[in-house]
Protein backbone atom coordinates (compact mmCIF):
# COMPACT_ATOMS: atom_id res chain seq x y z
CA UNK A 1 0.00 0.00 0.00
CA UNK A 2 2.62 2.45 0.97
CA UNK A 3 4.46 1.46 -2.25
CA UNK A 4 1.60 1.92 -4.38
CA UNK A 5 1.09 5.58 -2.74
CA UNK A 6 4.55 6.41 -3.18
CA UNK A 7 4.32 4.96 -6.86
CA UNK A 8 1.30 7.32 -7.40
CA UNK A 9 2.85 9.97 -5.94
CA UNK A 10 5.84 10.51 -8.14
CA UNK A 11 3.26 11.14 -10.92
CA UNK A 12 3.58 14.36 -12.17
CA UNK A 13 0.98 16.87 -11.45
CA UNK A 14 -0.69 16.90 -14.59
CA UNK A 15 -1.07 20.47 -16.18
CA UNK A 16 -4.20 20.53 -18.54
CA UNK A 17 -4.18 24.19 -18.86
CA UNK A 18 -1.45 25.75 -21.34
CA UNK A 19 0.32 28.42 -19.26
CA UNK A 20 1.47 29.68 -22.39
CA UNK A 21 5.42 30.57 -23.23
CA UNK A 22 5.50 33.74 -22.88
CA UNK A 23 3.25 34.38 -19.94
CA UNK A 24 5.50 31.97 -17.98
CA UNK A 25 8.37 33.66 -18.92
CA UNK A 26 7.17 36.94 -17.95
CA UNK A 27 6.36 35.29 -14.78
CA UNK A 28 10.33 35.63 -14.33
CA UNK A 29 10.00 39.27 -14.55
CA UNK A 30 7.14 39.77 -12.06
CA UNK A 31 8.39 37.59 -9.64
CA UNK A 32 10.73 40.30 -7.93
CA UNK A 33 13.71 40.49 -6.07
CA UNK A 34 14.07 36.55 -5.36
CA UNK A 35 14.14 36.29 -9.31
CA UNK A 36 17.26 38.64 -9.71
CA UNK A 37 19.32 35.32 -9.88
CA UNK A 38 16.97 33.64 -12.23
CA UNK A 39 16.87 35.74 -14.67
CA UNK A 40 21.03 36.26 -14.79
CA UNK A 41 21.09 32.35 -14.92
CA UNK A 42 18.48 32.58 -17.95
CA UNK A 43 20.44 34.97 -19.84
CA UNK A 44 23.84 33.05 -19.08
CA UNK A 45 22.13 30.10 -20.20
CA UNK A 46 21.23 32.31 -23.57
CA UNK A 47 24.69 33.24 -24.17
CA UNK A 48 26.49 30.12 -23.59
CA UNK A 49 24.03 28.05 -25.78
CA UNK A 50 24.66 30.62 -28.24
CA UNK A 51 28.27 30.04 -27.71
CA UNK A 52 27.86 25.98 -27.99
CA UNK A 53 25.53 26.24 -30.99
CA UNK A 54 28.57 28.25 -32.86
CA UNK A 55 30.71 25.59 -31.85
CA UNK A 56 28.66 22.44 -32.72
CA UNK A 57 28.02 24.26 -36.28
CA UNK A 58 32.15 24.69 -36.36
CA UNK A 59 32.91 21.06 -35.88
CA UNK A 60 29.72 20.20 -38.49
CA UNK A 61 31.89 22.02 -41.18
CA UNK A 62 35.08 19.61 -40.60
CA UNK A 63 35.48 17.67 -42.92
CA UNK A 64 36.04 14.84 -41.40
CA UNK A 65 32.69 15.03 -39.06
CA UNK A 66 30.19 12.03 -39.92
CA UNK A 67 33.03 10.83 -42.73
CA UNK B 1 -33.57 8.33 -12.43
CA UNK B 2 -30.26 7.11 -11.64
CA UNK B 3 -29.20 4.51 -9.65
CA UNK B 4 -26.28 2.61 -9.06
CA UNK B 5 -26.31 0.14 -11.97
CA UNK B 6 -26.39 3.43 -14.05
CA UNK B 7 -23.34 5.18 -15.08
CA UNK B 8 -23.49 8.79 -13.54
CA UNK B 9 -24.99 12.12 -16.07
CA UNK B 10 -21.51 14.28 -15.80
CA UNK B 11 -21.55 17.91 -15.57
CA UNK B 12 -21.66 19.24 -18.95
CA UNK B 13 -19.37 22.18 -18.07
CA UNK B 14 -17.05 19.58 -15.92
CA UNK B 15 -14.77 18.18 -18.91
CA UNK B 16 -11.41 20.31 -18.40
CA UNK B 17 -9.56 19.15 -15.77
CA UNK B 18 -9.39 15.20 -17.07
CA UNK B 19 -8.67 14.75 -13.42
CA UNK B 20 -12.34 15.61 -11.83
CA UNK B 21 -15.43 15.23 -13.31
CA UNK B 22 -18.87 16.55 -11.21
CA UNK B 23 -22.30 15.34 -11.25
CA UNK B 24 -25.74 15.92 -9.86
CA UNK B 25 -27.71 12.79 -7.98
CA UNK B 26 -30.54 13.18 -5.68
CA UNK B 27 -30.53 17.30 -5.77
CA UNK B 28 -26.71 16.98 -4.33
CA UNK B 29 -23.80 17.54 -6.51
CA UNK B 30 -20.52 15.26 -5.99
CA UNK B 31 -17.14 15.22 -7.79
CA UNK B 32 -15.21 12.00 -9.05
CA UNK B 33 -11.15 11.88 -8.75
CA UNK B 34 -8.78 10.11 -10.56
CA UNK B 35 -6.47 8.21 -8.45
CA UNK B 36 -4.26 11.08 -9.09
CA UNK B 37 -6.84 14.08 -7.92
CA UNK B 38 -7.86 11.62 -4.97
CA UNK B 39 -3.88 11.81 -3.87
CA UNK B 40 -4.11 15.79 -4.07
CA UNK B 41 -8.17 15.84 -2.25
CA UNK B 42 -6.12 13.38 0.78
CA UNK B 43 -3.19 15.84 1.14
CA UNK B 44 -5.56 18.88 0.58
CA UNK B 45 -7.52 17.70 3.58
CA UNK B 46 -5.11 17.07 5.91
CA UNK B 47 -3.18 20.27 5.17
CA UNK B 48 -2.54 23.52 6.98
CA UNK B 49 -4.33 25.22 3.77
CA UNK B 50 -7.38 23.36 4.23
CA UNK B 51 -8.11 24.22 7.63
CA UNK B 52 -7.51 28.01 7.03
CA UNK B 53 -9.62 27.99 4.04
CA UNK B 54 -12.38 26.68 5.79
CA UNK B 55 -11.88 28.54 8.59
CA UNK B 56 -12.30 31.79 6.87
CA UNK B 57 -15.09 30.13 4.71
CA UNK B 58 -13.67 30.44 1.64
CA UNK B 59 -14.14 26.80 0.10
CA UNK B 60 -17.26 25.59 -0.82
CA UNK B 61 -18.18 22.86 1.93
CA UNK B 62 -16.93 18.96 0.82
CA UNK B 63 -16.77 15.89 2.37
CA UNK B 64 -15.16 12.30 0.96
CA UNK B 65 -18.28 9.90 0.16
CA UNK B 66 -16.70 6.97 2.25
CA UNK B 67 -19.40 4.85 0.58
CA UNK B 68 -19.97 5.50 -2.49
CA UNK B 69 -22.45 1.97 -3.67
CA UNK B 70 -25.70 4.48 -3.42
CA UNK B 71 -24.66 6.53 -5.94
CA UNK B 72 -24.59 5.76 -9.72
CA UNK B 73 -21.83 3.39 -10.90
CA UNK B 74 -18.39 4.96 -12.01
CA UNK B 75 -15.83 3.39 -14.09
CA UNK B 76 -12.59 2.22 -12.88
CA UNK B 77 -11.35 4.95 -13.70
CA UNK B 78 -12.49 7.24 -10.69
CA UNK B 79 -10.71 6.11 -7.19
CA UNK B 80 -12.48 8.59 -5.25
CA UNK B 81 -15.89 10.61 -4.69
CA UNK B 82 -16.64 14.10 -2.85
CA UNK B 83 -19.93 15.05 -2.10
CA UNK B 84 -19.94 19.22 -2.05
CA UNK B 85 -22.42 21.88 -0.65
CA UNK B 86 -25.03 22.87 -3.77
CA UNK B 87 -24.55 26.46 -4.57
CA UNK B 88 -28.52 28.10 -4.43
CA UNK B 89 -27.79 29.35 -8.47
CA UNK B 90 -24.79 28.84 -10.43
CA UNK B 91 -23.92 32.37 -11.52
CA UNK B 92 -20.87 33.46 -14.37
CA UNK B 93 -18.88 36.50 -14.43
CA UNK B 94 -20.69 37.95 -17.56
CA UNK B 95 -23.82 38.37 -15.09
CA UNK B 96 -21.51 39.61 -12.19
CA UNK B 97 -21.07 43.17 -11.62
CA UNK B 98 -17.27 44.87 -11.22
CA UNK B 99 -17.07 44.63 -7.32
CA UNK B 100 -18.28 40.81 -7.91
CA UNK B 101 -15.95 40.49 -10.26
CA UNK B 102 -13.15 42.14 -8.54
CA UNK B 103 -14.13 39.83 -5.07
CA UNK B 104 -13.93 36.79 -6.76
CA UNK B 105 -10.15 38.08 -7.94
CA UNK B 106 -9.52 38.74 -4.81
CA UNK B 107 -10.52 35.36 -3.11
CA UNK B 108 -9.01 33.33 -6.71
CA UNK B 109 -5.77 34.85 -5.12
CA UNK B 110 -5.95 34.28 -1.89
CA UNK B 111 -6.49 30.93 -2.20
CA UNK B 112 -3.66 30.50 -4.33
CA UNK B 113 -1.33 32.30 -2.29
CA UNK B 114 -2.14 30.13 1.02
CA UNK B 115 -2.04 27.02 -0.85
CA UNK B 116 2.01 28.07 -1.93
CA UNK B 117 2.25 28.49 1.44
CA UNK B 118 2.02 24.96 2.18
CA UNK B 119 3.70 23.26 -0.90
CA UNK B 120 0.69 23.36 -3.15
CA UNK B 121 -0.95 25.31 -5.91
CA UNK B 122 -3.75 25.67 -8.11
CA UNK B 123 -3.77 23.95 -11.81
CA UNK B 124 -5.95 27.15 -12.73
CA UNK B 125 -7.26 30.48 -11.99
CA UNK B 126 -10.82 31.10 -13.48
CA UNK B 127 -13.81 32.88 -12.30
CA UNK B 128 -15.83 29.88 -13.12
CA UNK B 129 -14.69 28.30 -9.67
CA UNK B 130 -16.20 30.99 -7.60
CA UNK B 131 -19.60 30.99 -6.85
CA UNK B 132 -22.01 33.22 -4.45
CA UNK B 133 -23.85 32.12 -1.67
CA UNK B 134 -26.09 35.56 -1.97
CA UNK B 135 -23.11 38.20 -1.52
CA UNK B 136 -19.91 35.63 0.08
CA UNK B 137 -17.89 34.09 -2.83
CA UNK B 138 -17.12 30.60 -2.20
CA UNK B 139 -13.80 28.66 -4.51
CA UNK B 140 -15.96 25.94 -5.42
CA UNK B 141 -13.39 23.41 -7.46
CA UNK B 142 -12.00 21.24 -4.63
CA UNK B 143 -9.91 19.55 -6.93
CA UNK B 144 -7.94 22.23 -8.71
CA UNK B 145 -5.50 22.01 -5.75
CA UNK B 146 -2.06 19.78 -6.36
CA UNK B 147 1.38 19.87 -5.01
CA UNK B 148 4.12 22.25 -6.27
CA UNK B 149 6.35 21.37 -7.83
CA UNK B 150 9.67 23.19 -7.49
CA UNK B 151 10.43 25.10 -10.26
CA UNK B 152 7.15 25.02 -11.91
CA UNK B 153 5.39 28.88 -12.66
CA UNK B 154 1.89 29.48 -12.09
CA UNK B 155 0.01 27.38 -14.23
CA UNK B 156 -2.75 30.07 -13.98
CA UNK B 157 -1.58 33.22 -14.63
CA UNK B 158 -2.40 33.68 -18.54
CA UNK B 159 -5.54 32.26 -17.45
CA UNK B 160 -6.33 35.34 -14.40
CA UNK B 161 -5.35 37.90 -16.83
CA UNK B 162 -7.50 36.59 -19.34
CA UNK B 163 -10.88 36.20 -17.19
CA UNK B 164 -9.70 38.38 -14.21
CA UNK B 165 -7.26 40.87 -14.75
CA UNK B 166 -7.88 42.50 -17.83
CA UNK B 167 -11.99 42.98 -17.32
CA UNK B 168 -11.44 44.95 -14.27
CA UNK B 169 -8.72 47.20 -15.97
CA UNK B 170 -10.46 47.65 -18.94
CA UNK B 171 -14.20 48.47 -17.18
CA UNK B 172 -11.73 50.40 -14.46
CA UNK B 173 -9.63 52.62 -16.56
CA UNK B 174 -11.41 52.73 -19.28
CA UNK B 175 -15.05 52.02 -18.62
CA UNK B 176 -15.09 49.36 -21.29
CA UNK B 177 -18.07 46.81 -19.75
CA UNK B 178 -16.61 43.12 -20.00
CA UNK B 179 -19.85 41.29 -19.98
CA UNK B 180 -20.33 41.15 -23.58
CA UNK B 181 -16.77 40.32 -23.98
CA UNK B 182 -17.05 37.68 -21.62
CA UNK B 183 -20.48 36.17 -23.12
CA UNK B 184 -18.78 36.34 -26.41
CA UNK B 185 -15.40 34.49 -24.90
CA UNK B 186 -15.27 31.95 -22.62
CA UNK B 187 -11.46 31.88 -22.42
CA UNK B 188 -11.58 35.77 -21.79
CA UNK B 189 -9.88 38.85 -23.38
CA UNK B 190 -6.39 38.03 -25.06
CA UNK B 191 -3.18 39.96 -24.12
CA UNK B 192 -2.89 41.40 -27.88
CA UNK B 193 -6.34 42.60 -27.69
CA UNK B 194 -6.43 43.81 -24.08
CA UNK B 195 -3.64 45.91 -25.16
CA UNK B 196 -5.37 47.15 -28.26
CA UNK B 197 -7.57 49.11 -26.59
CA UNK B 198 -4.68 50.77 -24.16
CA UNK B 199 -3.35 54.04 -25.23
CA UNK B 200 0.71 54.92 -24.68
CA UNK B 201 -0.71 56.97 -21.81
CA UNK B 202 -2.96 54.22 -20.56
CA UNK B 203 0.85 52.47 -19.86
CA UNK B 204 1.47 54.79 -16.81
CA UNK B 205 -1.46 53.33 -15.38
CA UNK B 206 -0.79 50.07 -12.47
CA UNK B 207 -0.57 46.96 -13.90
CA UNK B 208 -0.94 47.63 -17.95
CA UNK B 209 3.17 48.08 -19.00
CA UNK B 210 3.68 44.82 -17.26
CA UNK B 211 0.56 42.93 -17.24
CA UNK B 212 -1.04 44.07 -21.00
CA UNK B 213 1.45 45.41 -23.01
CA UNK B 214 4.62 42.96 -21.77
CA UNK B 215 2.47 39.72 -21.47
CA UNK B 216 1.08 40.43 -25.17
CA UNK B 217 4.69 41.12 -26.71
CA UNK B 218 5.88 37.69 -24.73
CA UNK B 219 3.30 35.91 -26.05
CA UNK B 220 3.98 37.05 -29.47
CA UNK B 221 7.54 36.65 -29.58
CA UNK B 222 7.47 32.85 -27.88
CA UNK B 223 4.11 31.91 -29.85
CA UNK B 224 6.19 29.83 -32.74
CA UNK B 225 8.85 28.98 -30.12
CA UNK B 226 9.64 25.24 -29.52
CA UNK B 227 11.66 26.58 -26.88
CA UNK B 228 11.42 24.29 -23.21
CA UNK B 229 10.31 27.20 -21.24
CA UNK B 230 9.62 25.19 -18.21
CA UNK B 231 12.51 23.15 -18.32
CA UNK B 232 14.68 26.59 -18.67
CA UNK B 233 12.71 27.82 -15.57
CA UNK B 234 13.49 24.86 -13.28
CA UNK B 235 16.77 24.68 -14.33
CA UNK B 236 17.25 28.47 -13.93
CA UNK B 237 15.89 28.08 -10.16
CA UNK B 238 12.40 29.55 -10.49
CA UNK B 239 10.58 28.85 -7.31
CA UNK B 240 6.99 29.59 -5.35
CA UNK B 241 8.89 32.62 -4.03
CA UNK B 242 8.67 34.31 -7.20
CA UNK B 243 4.84 33.23 -7.71
CA UNK B 244 4.26 34.32 -4.20
CA UNK B 245 5.41 38.12 -4.90
CA UNK B 246 3.58 38.23 -8.16
CA UNK B 247 0.49 37.46 -6.53
CA UNK B 248 0.84 39.98 -3.21
CA UNK B 249 1.14 42.88 -6.12
CA UNK B 250 -1.32 41.43 -8.05
CA UNK B 251 -3.38 41.20 -5.19
CA UNK B 252 -2.62 45.01 -4.16
CA UNK B 253 -3.18 46.15 -7.92
CA UNK B 254 -6.88 44.41 -8.18
CA UNK B 255 -7.70 45.99 -4.67
CA UNK B 256 -6.90 49.22 -5.97
CA UNK B 257 -9.19 49.20 -9.10
CA UNK B 258 -12.34 50.93 -8.88
CA UNK B 259 -14.67 51.78 -11.42
CA UNK B 260 -16.85 55.18 -10.41
CA UNK B 261 -19.29 56.00 -13.20
CA UNK B 262 -20.77 59.10 -11.96
CA UNK B 263 -24.29 57.91 -12.50
CA UNK B 264 -26.47 55.86 -15.61
CA UNK B 265 -30.20 55.38 -16.47
CA UNK B 266 -31.19 53.71 -12.95
CA UNK B 267 -28.35 54.37 -10.41
CA UNK B 268 -30.74 57.88 -9.32
CA UNK B 269 -33.71 55.63 -9.45
CA UNK B 270 -34.64 56.49 -5.67
CA UNK B 271 -33.87 59.89 -5.74
CA UNK B 272 -35.44 60.48 -9.46
CA UNK B 273 -38.78 58.31 -9.46
CA UNK B 274 -41.75 59.05 -10.54
CA UNK B 275 -44.33 58.10 -7.70
CA UNK B 276 -46.55 59.63 -5.08
CA UNK B 277 -45.59 58.46 -1.73
CA UNK B 278 -48.82 57.08 -1.08
CA UNK B 279 -48.41 54.83 -4.13
CA UNK B 280 -45.25 53.53 -3.06
CA UNK B 281 -46.80 52.35 0.31
CA UNK B 282 -49.83 50.54 -1.55
CA UNK B 283 -47.20 48.75 -4.03
CA UNK B 284 -45.59 47.76 -1.14
CA UNK B 285 -48.27 46.27 1.18
CA UNK B 286 -49.70 44.63 -2.35
CA UNK B 287 -46.58 43.05 -2.85
CA UNK B 288 -46.34 42.13 1.00
CA UNK B 289 -49.59 40.44 0.67
CA UNK B 290 -48.51 38.36 -1.92
CA UNK B 291 -45.66 37.29 -0.10
CA UNK B 292 -46.65 36.85 3.18
CA UNK B 293 -48.38 33.57 3.23
CA UNK B 294 -46.12 31.10 2.25
CA UNK B 295 -42.54 30.58 2.33
CA UNK B 296 -40.93 30.86 -1.22
CA UNK B 297 -37.98 28.83 -2.44
CA UNK B 298 -36.56 30.83 -4.91
CA UNK B 299 -38.19 34.59 -6.08
CA UNK B 300 -36.71 36.63 -9.20
CA UNK B 301 -37.08 40.29 -8.87
CA UNK B 302 -36.76 41.43 -12.51
CA UNK B 303 -35.44 44.65 -12.79
CA UNK B 304 -35.00 45.17 -9.16
CA UNK B 305 -32.83 48.24 -9.43
CA UNK B 306 -31.91 49.24 -5.90
CA UNK B 307 -33.32 46.17 -4.43
CA UNK B 308 -36.17 47.40 -2.38
CA UNK B 309 -38.66 44.59 -3.51
CA UNK B 310 -35.92 42.05 -3.28
CA UNK B 311 -34.95 42.87 0.62
CA UNK B 312 -38.99 42.64 0.88
CA UNK B 313 -38.86 39.12 -0.89
CA UNK B 314 -36.32 37.89 0.98
CA UNK B 315 -38.09 37.78 4.42
CA UNK B 316 -40.50 34.96 3.03
CA UNK B 317 -38.02 33.42 0.94
CA UNK B 318 -35.27 31.30 0.95
CA UNK B 319 -33.13 32.63 -1.83
CA UNK B 320 -33.80 35.96 -4.00
CA UNK B 321 -32.22 36.35 -7.61
CA UNK B 322 -32.52 40.49 -7.86
CA UNK B 323 -31.84 41.02 -11.93
CA UNK B 324 -31.01 44.07 -13.79
CA UNK B 325 -29.53 45.04 -16.80
CA UNK B 326 -28.20 48.54 -15.52
CA UNK B 327 -24.55 47.33 -13.98
CA UNK B 328 -24.50 50.82 -11.78
CA UNK B 329 -26.88 49.99 -10.29
CA UNK B 330 -26.22 45.87 -9.25
CA UNK B 331 -22.69 46.54 -8.80
CA UNK B 332 -24.12 49.36 -5.88
CA UNK B 333 -26.76 46.62 -4.97
CA UNK B 334 -24.55 44.41 -4.30
CA UNK B 335 -22.05 47.13 -2.07
CA UNK B 336 -25.25 47.99 0.05
CA UNK B 337 -25.97 44.05 0.17
CA UNK B 338 -22.49 43.23 1.13
CA UNK B 339 -22.59 45.90 4.08
CA UNK B 340 -25.45 44.32 5.38
CA UNK B 341 -23.75 41.00 5.70
CA UNK B 342 -27.20 39.67 3.60
CA UNK B 343 -26.65 36.09 2.25
CA UNK B 344 -30.21 35.39 0.89
CA UNK B 345 -29.80 37.49 -2.01
CA UNK B 346 -27.61 37.30 -5.31
CA UNK B 347 -27.91 40.74 -7.22
CA UNK B 348 -26.75 39.64 -11.76
CA UNK B 349 -26.49 42.06 -14.27
CA UNK B 350 -29.19 40.01 -16.45
CA UNK B 351 -31.49 41.95 -19.52
CA UNK B 352 -34.76 39.59 -19.82
CA UNK B 353 -34.98 40.79 -23.46
CA UNK B 354 -31.22 39.41 -24.26
CA UNK B 355 -31.20 37.01 -21.41
CA UNK B 356 -27.55 34.53 -21.16
CA UNK B 357 -27.53 31.80 -23.30
CA UNK B 358 -26.50 28.48 -23.29
CA UNK B 359 -22.01 29.09 -23.75
CA UNK B 360 -18.90 26.86 -24.89
CA UNK B 361 -18.71 23.27 -25.91
CA UNK B 362 -22.01 22.05 -27.39
CA UNK B 363 -23.71 25.45 -26.16
CA UNK B 364 -23.89 23.42 -22.16
CA UNK B 365 -20.41 24.40 -20.55
CA UNK B 366 -22.47 27.76 -19.66
CA UNK B 367 -26.37 27.05 -19.11
CA UNK B 368 -29.03 29.66 -19.78
CA UNK B 369 -30.01 31.84 -16.76
CA UNK B 370 -33.66 29.94 -16.62
CA UNK B 371 -31.76 26.42 -16.34
CA UNK B 372 -30.00 27.51 -13.11
CA UNK B 373 -32.95 27.77 -11.01
CA UNK B 374 -36.51 28.00 -11.63
CA UNK B 375 -38.35 30.73 -9.20
CA UNK B 376 -41.89 29.96 -7.98
CA UNK B 377 -42.57 33.62 -7.76
CA UNK B 378 -41.38 36.08 -10.65
CA UNK B 379 -41.94 40.02 -9.59
CA UNK B 380 -41.76 42.47 -12.55
CA UNK B 381 -42.19 45.79 -10.61
CA UNK B 382 -42.28 48.80 -13.21
CA UNK B 383 -40.94 46.75 -15.79
CA UNK B 384 -43.24 45.66 -18.39
CA UNK B 385 -43.27 49.25 -20.29
CA UNK B 386 -39.21 49.26 -20.89
CA UNK B 387 -39.77 45.63 -22.47
CA UNK B 388 -42.76 46.29 -24.62
CA UNK B 389 -42.31 49.85 -25.92
CA UNK B 390 -38.67 49.78 -25.53
CA UNK B 391 -37.32 46.65 -26.82
CA UNK B 392 -40.18 45.81 -28.97
CA UNK B 393 -41.42 42.72 -27.60
CA UNK B 394 -45.36 42.41 -26.97
CA UNK B 395 -47.17 42.00 -24.36
CA UNK B 396 -48.67 38.35 -25.08
CA UNK B 397 -44.84 37.24 -25.89
CA UNK B 398 -43.74 38.50 -22.66
CA UNK B 399 -46.56 37.15 -20.32
CA UNK B 400 -45.72 33.69 -22.52
CA UNK B 401 -42.30 33.18 -21.50
CA UNK B 402 -43.37 34.45 -17.61
CA UNK B 403 -45.91 31.88 -17.35
CA UNK B 404 -43.36 29.22 -18.91
CA UNK B 405 -41.52 29.19 -15.56
CA UNK B 406 -44.82 27.76 -14.14
CA UNK B 407 -44.38 30.63 -11.06
CA UNK B 408 -46.40 33.03 -9.72
CA UNK B 409 -45.80 36.69 -11.07
CA UNK B 410 -46.49 40.15 -9.75
CA UNK B 411 -46.76 42.36 -12.93
CA UNK B 412 -47.16 46.42 -12.21
CA UNK B 413 -47.88 48.23 -15.12
CA UNK B 414 -47.28 51.41 -16.04
CA UNK B 415 -49.67 53.36 -18.39
CA UNK B 416 -49.89 56.10 -20.51
CA UNK B 417 -49.04 59.37 -18.77
CA UNK B 418 -46.36 58.08 -16.44
CA UNK B 419 -43.42 60.48 -17.35
CA UNK B 420 -41.05 57.24 -18.14
CA UNK B 421 -43.49 55.66 -20.69
CA UNK B 422 -43.87 58.86 -22.17
CA UNK B 423 -40.11 59.31 -22.67
CA UNK B 424 -40.16 55.93 -23.96
CA UNK B 425 -43.42 56.59 -26.33
CA UNK B 426 -41.61 60.16 -27.31
CA UNK B 427 -40.06 59.24 -30.92
CA UNK B 428 -42.57 56.14 -31.85
CA UNK B 429 -45.60 58.05 -33.01
CA UNK B 430 -47.50 56.60 -36.00
CA UNK B 431 -46.16 53.03 -34.23
CA UNK B 432 -48.79 50.29 -33.55
CA UNK B 433 -47.48 49.14 -30.08
CA UNK B 434 -50.35 47.34 -28.33
CA UNK B 435 -49.56 48.57 -24.73
CA UNK B 436 -52.59 48.88 -22.89
CA UNK B 437 -53.72 46.92 -19.24
CA UNK B 438 -56.17 45.27 -20.90
CA UNK B 439 -53.79 43.55 -23.38
CA UNK B 440 -51.80 42.44 -20.40
CA UNK B 441 -55.03 41.29 -18.72
CA UNK B 442 -56.12 39.13 -21.57
CA UNK B 443 -52.33 37.76 -22.03
CA UNK B 444 -52.84 36.85 -18.02
CA UNK B 445 -55.95 35.41 -18.30
CA UNK B 446 -54.56 33.31 -21.17
CA UNK B 447 -51.98 31.67 -19.07
CA UNK B 448 -52.73 31.94 -15.46
CA UNK B 449 -55.32 30.39 -12.88
CA UNK B 450 -56.47 33.72 -10.89
CA UNK B 451 -55.39 37.24 -11.38
CA UNK B 452 -56.22 39.72 -8.43
CA UNK B 453 -55.31 43.31 -9.50
CA UNK B 454 -55.39 46.88 -7.61
CA UNK B 455 -54.92 50.35 -8.73
CA UNK B 456 -52.27 52.66 -7.18
CA UNK B 457 -53.77 55.94 -6.73
CA UNK B 458 -52.72 58.43 -8.74
CA UNK B 459 -54.02 56.08 -11.64
CA UNK B 460 -51.48 55.15 -14.44
CA UNK B 461 -50.22 52.18 -12.31
CA UNK B 462 -51.83 48.43 -11.32
CA UNK B 463 -50.70 45.80 -9.99
CA UNK B 464 -51.43 42.26 -10.57
CA UNK B 465 -50.84 39.11 -8.82
CA UNK B 466 -51.40 36.33 -11.26
CA UNK B 467 -51.13 32.67 -9.95
CA UNK B 468 -49.64 29.76 -11.87
CA UNK B 469 -51.88 26.99 -12.49
CA UNK B 470 -49.05 24.79 -12.10
CA UNK B 471 -48.18 25.86 -8.47
CA UNK B 472 -50.12 24.40 -5.97
CA UNK B 473 -51.00 26.60 -2.79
Amino acid sequence: MVLVSWLLAEVPAQAYLDPGSGSMLLQVLLGGFAAVGVIGKLYWHRVSSFFRKKDSSGQSMDPRAGA
Amino acid sequence: MLDSTSPPQFDPGSFRDPDTRVFLHDGAVFRCLSSRALLDWNRLVSSEVYRRLTRDGALVATERVEDPSALPRLDGKWAGVLKHETVPVISYPYEWPFEMLKDAALLQLDVTLVALGDGMTLKDATPYNVQWFGTSPRFIDLGSFTQYEPGEPWAGYRQFCQQFLYPLLLQAYKDVPFHPWLRGSLEGIQAQHCRAMFSARDYLRPGVLTHVYLQAKAQTRYEDSNRDVKQDLRSAGFGAAMIKNNIKRLRRLVERLEWKPERSTWSEYTKEHSYEDDDLRRKSNFVRRVLAPRRWSLVWDIGCNTGTYSRLAAEHAEYVLALDADHLAVDRMYGALKREGNDTILPLLADVADPSPGLGWRGLERNPLGDRGAPDLILCLALIHHVVIGRNIQIAEFVAWLAGFGADVVVEFVGHGDPMVDKLLRNRSGQDIDYSAEALELALARHFKTTTHEALGSGSRTLYHAQSPHRQN
